[in-house]
């Protein structure tokens, strides 16, 4: 009986584990697909979207070295079937900001690019890309919630970035709310069980 | 035995179905307190307020800063978000202090008709939030409401000012509550009754504006200036947009713009030396008092602007001023018009010969009068205030013109247009006289 019990109380676990995490796999994400930098070539950084939903519009500053790169063209990004259609604008020699704007206001859902940016190598050195000022925006002309990962640049050294993404990992609520109703519900089955 | 244990797995499934349905709320505002918030640069001041003369929409949303939201403010506030234009007043559709592509989506919601709320930005300036669609409406004012019904919105309305009532009764809506008088001495218990999505105040209450919404927390508190000449072309047209009236709104916008247009092209190279000079008196025949209207009026004064005659009061300081009898004999105006405000003694179902009588009580013990070329000359005419408030104002604008230079007006009526405004827009066949006398 009492192994019984344990083997349900372990399953039980691994499903509420299993349940959380694909909640936090919803989170949008960010990230950029970093080519190799030959100097002489073209090459494409691809701006990538993960698990967005209901996404309407939505605008970025990508940064640059200038002594290495110099943008060619912003080429318009995909999610399944739908389109993004960007516009962009160079602000200054290292940045470029990219906006889009679905048509209508249905918006689209799941895993894509958002756009690809073309550059020339024109130097020698490192070719990093960072990320700034980004909004996505919803159907309902919300802010959608975004994990813009150590792409984005807002004066925080990357470092401490990376630091605080492993905070929020460890200090997310709901799974503290998940384990303590787990043990909960371990502790009320196997009283339950020794009354049998 | 296998059937406890099948009870005892069923149970320990149904158990964690609903502790992993409770806790998804718990993991997703947890990221949620972690969200990113992208700022552009707060764009700087917004411009300033255009004049008063030019139709504008105001409400968030309306980037380009025309009568309309559309594409076309989609396409200028992607604009100013890749650099190239400037912010305006409205830009920022959203209300969050912060021009980004969020605004260009509640763009096109409004745009499409799908937003649940927007913010219009009120005569004063006030930004009020409206959810939409609007229900119903309180005009605290008589001829903001009839503003309204002109726009085909009578069964929108579920409370009136008893001036409606006792002044405007041949507009209807009798069986409605009484719920101010004039804009004024609101009465707050019926209006939270009849829970209205929007209460309109006249610009007489701009000082109170703030204190009369506190006491309506579920309500849009607005104050619209949807009598006044100058500014009845820009609020027909923002209310109109919040209303889902802007056809109507149109129609009669152009209505008194073609009016009004055919008055400054007939007077527009009338010579200085053409121009009479005329005296404009307010609430003639209610009291002892001697009140001239100026062109700082932003009604009367302006109704009589662009007429084709030179208000003797220009240049005094406020928009009506109490003046001495000797003051208007001094200056020996030409035309004299009496502003009859009171709603009681002209209008509906008044015929000329009451007027007639009007007339010569207006003009009675006024000593030393009979010198002034208005009066020798028979020039003095008696203008109801319903042709000079809302959106009657260019019917009173052509009768101003039509008795200082009736050689450039003959074919015009100002009588047949009012006849035209009444079945045209509320579709009322009214007969009273609500000027006299009609010149030759």
């Amino acid at each position: 009986m009492e192994k019984s019990a344990f083997f349900r109380i372990c399953f039980a676990a691994l499903i509420v584990v299993f349940a959380a995490v694909p909640v936090q796999a919803q989170q949008t994400t960010i990230s950029i697909n970093t080519p190799e930098i030959v100097e002489g070539s073209t090459v494409y950084a691809t701006v990538n979207i993960d698990n967005v939903e209901n996404l309407d519009a939505g605008q970025f500053d990508l940064i640059f070295n200038p002594d290495v790169l110099k943008i060619i063209g912003v080429e318009n990004g995909s999610i399944g079937e739908t389109k993004i259609p960007v516009q962009w604008r160079s602000v200054d020699s290292k940045t470029v900001r990219v906006i889009f704007n679905l048509e209508g206001v249905t918006g689209v859902s799941g895993s894509g690019q958002l756009a690809s940016i073309g550059f020339e190598v024109i130097g020698d050195g490192k070719g990093e890309f960072l990320i700034s000022d980004g909004l996505l925006g919803d159907t309902e002309a919300n802010s959608i919630d975004t994990d813009w990962g150590i792409t984005e640049a807002s004066g925080i050294d990357a470092d401490l970035k990376d630091a605080e993404a492993e905070d929020t990992q460890k200090t997310v609520p709901g799974f503290e709310v998940v384990l303590t109703l787990t043990g909960l519900t371990m502790a009320i089955y196997l009283a339950r069980s020794k009354q049998r | 035995m296998n059937s406890t244990k099948t009870k005892d797995l069923v149970g320990t499934f149904v158990s964690l179905l609903l502790l992993t349905l409770l806790a998804l709320p718990a993991i997703a505002s947890g990221f949620e307190n972690e969200s990113y918030t992208a700022n552009l640069s707060d764009s700087a001041n917004s411009s300033d307020s255009t004049a008063a003369s030019n139709i504008m929409l105001s409400i968030l949303g309306n980037a380009n800063e025309d009568r309309t939201i559309d594409m076309k403010d989609v396409e200028y506030t992607e604009s100013i978000i890749l650099g190239s234009g400037s912010q305006t007043q409205f830009t920022d559709a959203t209300g969050d202090n912060s021009v980004n592509m969020l605004d260009v989506t509640k763009i096109e919601l409004i745009n499409l008709g799908k937003a649940k709320e927007l913010t219009l930005v009120d005569r004063i300036g006030r930004q009020v939030n409206v959810t939409l669609p609007v229900k119903n409406i309180i005009p605290t004012d008589y001829r903001t409401t009839e503003t309204l019904l002109a726009l085909g919105t009578g069964d929108l309305i579920v409370g009136v000012d008893r001036a409606f009532h006792e002044r405007m009764s041949e507009f209807g809506l009798l069986d409605l509550p009484e719920v101010a008088m004039h804009g004024q001495s609101i009465d707050y218990e019926m209006v939270l009754t009849l829970e209205p999505d929007i209460v309109l105040l006249p610009l007489s209450q701009t000082e109170n504006a703030d204190e009369i919404a506190r006491n309506f927390p579920n309500t849009a508190v607005v104050v619209m200036g949807l009598s006044s000449k100058n500014s009845i072309g820009s609020d027909l047209t923002t209310m109109s947009f919040v209303l889902g009236k802007e056809k109507e709104a149109n129609e009669l916008i152009s209505w008194m713009q073609g009016y009004e247009h055919l008055v400054n092209e007939r007077t527009k190279d009338l010579k200085s030396d053409e121009k009479p000079a005329f005296y404009y008196e307010y609430m003639s025949g209610s009291e002892e008092k001697w009140w001239v209207i100026t062109p700082d009026d932003p009604s009367a004064g302006q109704v009589a602007e662009g007429t084709g005659g030179h208000n003797i009061a220009t240049g005094l300081a406020g928009t009506s001023v109490e003046v001495d009898p000797e003051w208007v004999i001094k200056r020996n105006p030409d035309f004299m018009f009496a502003d009859l405000m009171k709603g009681f003694d002209s209008g509906p179902g008044k015929t000329e010969k009451d007027m007639e009588n009007l007339l010569t009580e207006v003009l009675s013990d006024r000593a030393g009068f009979e010198k002034v070329n208005a009066v020798k000359n028979s020039k003095v005419y008696l203008v109801d205030r319903d042709i000079i408030g809302g959106p009657r104002w260019v019917i009173g604008h052509i009768y101003f013109a039509k008795c200082m230079h009736p050689e450039l007006f003959e074919d015009i009526n100002p009588e047949k247009i009012h006849k035209e405004y009444l079945k045209k827009f509320h579709n009322l066949e009214v007969s009273g006289t609500w000027a006299y006398p009609l010149p030759e």
